[in-house]
């Protein structure tokens, strides 16, 4: 089994083991023997295309649907996979039939992108759109619950909710089955935004009540950038279709997703060899271990350091690997006075401050702006470790001085 | 420069096969292939760096680079990865419905045909078609087609118009269609597919209102690397299938479709080293001077050994790099039989003949089934030999000789 933190970083993945990176949220990384499987099939793709795409595409791909399927709690009859999240959810939402007067039900803390599908099914298919403000300071679950509960119950025209199981920007664990509940009781379809949970939250969709689920295999399953899941339950396999037609077929649903013309789709290919390093180095019982005591402790470093404190919300609502603690009062970089009211530009990223951070101390991490108010996300992965997170906070420290 | 087996060692393309269907899915070379991986490389190595502080620069860097290739201002043109991705955007976006229809021909490629008619289950558009017949005698008789169509359907608010179709392969008219359409008022999206690197592009000249071509092709990009081109006055309304970044009418056109979650689109950032190599080699003059004639010699091969016929085409209708050449009948691997006036499934893939043949006798090749008959359609490319066709026309030759051993 492999030890956790640099030394992991240096024997199994492609960063740049000079330098320090906390953001395995938003991008992912790949290890690069998952990046070496990938370029393993571009080579076979492109030693003989006519071969692989007219014969050994479509059993790569039924395998490593039955492979990932088995990590996510499924049957593979109601995976596909899909680009990224954004990818899935674009899927599903232009494939429902919305009729004048429909209402879509998203909340502030919904991820940007999801936001502008949102507003553009809104826009072009007169969808009415309705969101749940969530307050801030969060004092308790029961706060989101109730206001969902009131939104469905004065709305009946809502047919479909977009729910987090873990939302990116506050980073939370979201009280998704009391929702899924709740969707069920006013009639409503629920689609999981679950980005962030293959890897970080153990998964057993075919349990999870929902009608539609979305999921990153490039965040925190070490597949490579441009792997993800789109699952849908069986009654709608013949109602969602992909983005882009290419082949169509009314019958098998897979089928639509995977011939996407002469594309790319190496990158789903390697996830088993994703899922395999996944156990490897001690499977979701010892990565949570990890991971989990890694981000409480690197949290309670920063907010030590510099006097601040967490995002405010209940502690049943952290998410494993992720945290976003308050900056320290600064002047140089500028925040944005964004708002809850001000939906599109709920929170924006600090591009200056994340630069100068990485320019001068070699540290990646995300900077940003809420509730006008400046905040750091930090991500605990496998190849972090404390010492990470003491970098950063002596970088922030130093900057401050200067600022004097 | 030395084309033919020579070259054939600078693509990344299997040494055992012989392979004569460049159209399909391209070829690669290893400059290009390498270059490629150098970039994943790079952004493994610090992947926020990568998406939040370089990713826009290489957009507009490799955008520039191919607009200038294209004939094309740069603020017309996105990337998107292959052609019908670029269709599927412009026919998603324009807000067709009940009562709106659509035109395309009978030799539409199949992802077109499959594209319209899912919406047409959606939206309730209506899609036309264009009944090419069999043979075609002349440019004039295909203009004719399309005025007459639109002349009688006025509910037709876009034409999708092929530069060079697939299969057959043929290169149409495309300017004097365009300018039919013009005529009737119609919106005109053009898929060209097979046009970069294969003819010349002048997208600012072409008089369409969208475009869409494969750099992957002809053009020696890595799969995944294709360009729209839309016109200035549709730029607010083009929205990539993926909604992501933004939604219509904020920001710049070009963002939504480079912010569309996460991948990799290290295949738009090679395009600048596809454009280097191809200019290398000899650019378009230079590769079709040799890829042209053998082309015409290896259908002429095929046509004398097999006693077969070409597709009957008007000459100035003939790709610069593509034919297709009768099969002799085989009873193991026949054709498909379509009913006259069937326009929606008119083109078949023969996979079980082209997998015999590659297994067989380790040749790639497309053989299709169109117009009731079984055929090949060729390509050229700069590492093929005339000896490349002459091994297919004895593999063919042997499968006839089986062939008249199996009793009917």
């Amino acid at each position: 089994m492999a030890v956790f933190g640099r030394a992991l970083m240096k024997k199994e993945f492609m960063l740049d083991s000079s330098k320090t990176f906390l953001n395995q949220g938003s991008y992912g990384n790949a290890p690069r023997r998952v990046i070496e499987c990938r370029t393993g099939y571009i080579r076979m793709m492109e030693e003989s295309p006519d071969d692989y795409f007219r014969w050994k595409n479509e059993d790569f791909w039924l395998s490593m649907v039955q492979t990932v399927a088995e990590f996510i709690g499924s049957d593979p009859q109601n995976v596909v996979f899909v680009q990224n999240t954004t990818t899935g959810i674009n899927a599903v939402i232009r494939s429902l039939n919305f009729e004048k007067g429909d209402g879509i039900l998203i909340n502030s803390w919904t991820y940007g992108n999801v936001k502008n599908i949102c507003a553009y099914a809104a826009d072009t298919r007169h969808v009415d759109l309705y969101y749940v403000d969530i307050p801030f300071p969060l004092k308790s679950v029961d706060q989101i619950l109730t206001a969902y509960e009131e939104k469905l119950s004065k709305h009946q025209n809502i047919k479909l909710a977009i729910v987090d199981y873990i939302s990116s920007m506050p980073p939370a664990l979201m009280p998704v089955k009391e929702m899924i509940a709740l969707c069920r009781k006013y009639d409503t379809l629920v689609l999981i935004d679950g980005a962030h949970t293959p890897g970080q939250l153990p998964l057993h969709l075919d349990q999870l009540g929902a009608d539609f689920y979305a999921g990153n295999l490039h965040k925190w399953a070490f597949a490579p950038r441009g792997s993800a899941v789109l699952w849908i339950r069986p009654e709608f396999h013949h109602t969602i279709f992909p983005v882009v037609t290419s082949y169509y077929d009314k019958e098998v649903v897979y089928k639509n997703f995977f011939y996407q013309g002469t594309g790319d789709n190496s990158t789903y290919y390697s996830t088993a060899e994703a899922l395999k390093f996944y156990q490897e180095i001690g499977g979701y019982d010892k990565i949570s271990e990890y991971c989990s005591k890694l981000a409480l402790d690197a949290a309670n470093l920063l907010v030590k350091k510099w006097k601040t404190s967490l995002y405010p919300m209940p502690d049943n609502m952290l998410p494993p690997f992720m945290r976003l603690i308050r900056m320290p009062d600064h002047k140089w970089f500028p925040t944005f006075k964004t708002s809850a009211d001000d939906r599109k530009n709920f929170c924006r990223d600090n591009m200056s401050l994340m630069k100068t951070v990485w320019e001068r101390f070699q540290i990646q991490s995300v900077f940003i702006s809420i509730h006008g108010q400046s905040w750091c996300r930090i991500s605990a992965s496998v190849y972090n470790e404390i010492e990470d997170y003491e970098k950063l906070a002596d970088a922030i420290l130093t900057l401050l001085d200067e600022e004097k | 420069m030395s084309f033919g087996a020579e070259i054939r060692k600078d693509f990344v393309l299997d040494s055992k096969t012989i392979f004569v269907n460049h159209a399909s899915c391209g070829a690669l070379p290893l400059d290009v292939y390498n270059h490629r991986l150098g970039l994943v490389q790079k952004m493994e190595s610090s992947p926020d760096v990568w998406f939040r502080l370089k990713s826009e620069s290489m957009w507009k860097e490799s955008i520039d680079t191919v607009a200038e290739f294209l004939g094309s201002k740069p603020s017309n043109l996105v990337f998107v990865k292959s052609t019908t991705v670029g269709i599927n955007a412009v026919l998603r976006s324009l807000k067709l419905g009940r009562g709106d229809s659509i035109l395309i021909s009978s030799w539409s490629y199949f992802a077109v045909k499959d594209t319209c008619h899912e919406l047409e289950r959606q939206q309730g558009i209506e899609i036309l078609y264009v009944d090419i017949p069999y043979p075609l005698k002349s440019k004039e008789q295909l203009l004719e087609l399309y005025e007459t169509m639109l002349q009688k359907h006025n509910s037709i608010c876009l034409v999708l118009l092929d530069v060079i179709t697939s299969v057959p392969p043929v290169l149409l008219p495309v300017k004097q269609l365009i300018a039919i359409c013009r005529k009737y008022g119609k919106l005109v999206l053009v898929d060209g597919a097979h046009v970069p690197g294969h003819v010349e592009a002048n997208l600012e000249d072409l008089g369409a209102d969208f475009f869409t071509g494969n750099l992957y092709k002809w053009a020696y990009a890595p799969r995944d690397c294709a360009v729209l081109w839309i016109h200035e006055k549709f730029h607010g309304a083009i929205m990539p299938p993926v909604t992501g970044y933004s939604f219509y009418g904020e920001g710049e056109m070009w963002k939504n479709y480079l912010y569309q979650g996460h991948g990799d689109f290290t295949p738009f950032y090679s395009v600048g080293r596809a454009i280097d190599f191809y200019r290398g080699i000899g650019g378009r003059e230079g590769i079709l001077d040799y890829c042209s004639s053998l082309v015409t010699k290896a259908a002429d091969l095929l046509v004398t050994r097999l006693r077969t016929f070409h597709y009957p085409l008007p000459d100035d209708m003939q790709t610069p790099l593509m034919r297709q050449v009768a099969l002799p009948k085989l009873k193991k691997y026949p054709p498909v039989i379509v009913p006259p006036g069937e326009v929606k499934r008119k083109i078949h893939n023969m996979m079980t003949l082209m997998e015999d043949i590659l297994n067989r006798f380790g040749i790639m090749c497309a053989c299709v089934s169109v117009d009731n008959r079984a055929w090949i359609r060729l390509c050229a490319s700069v590492y093929n030999e005339i000896s490349d066709y002459e091994k297919l026309a004895d593999a063919i030759a042997t499968l006839v000789e089986e062939d008249e051993e199996i009793e009917v």
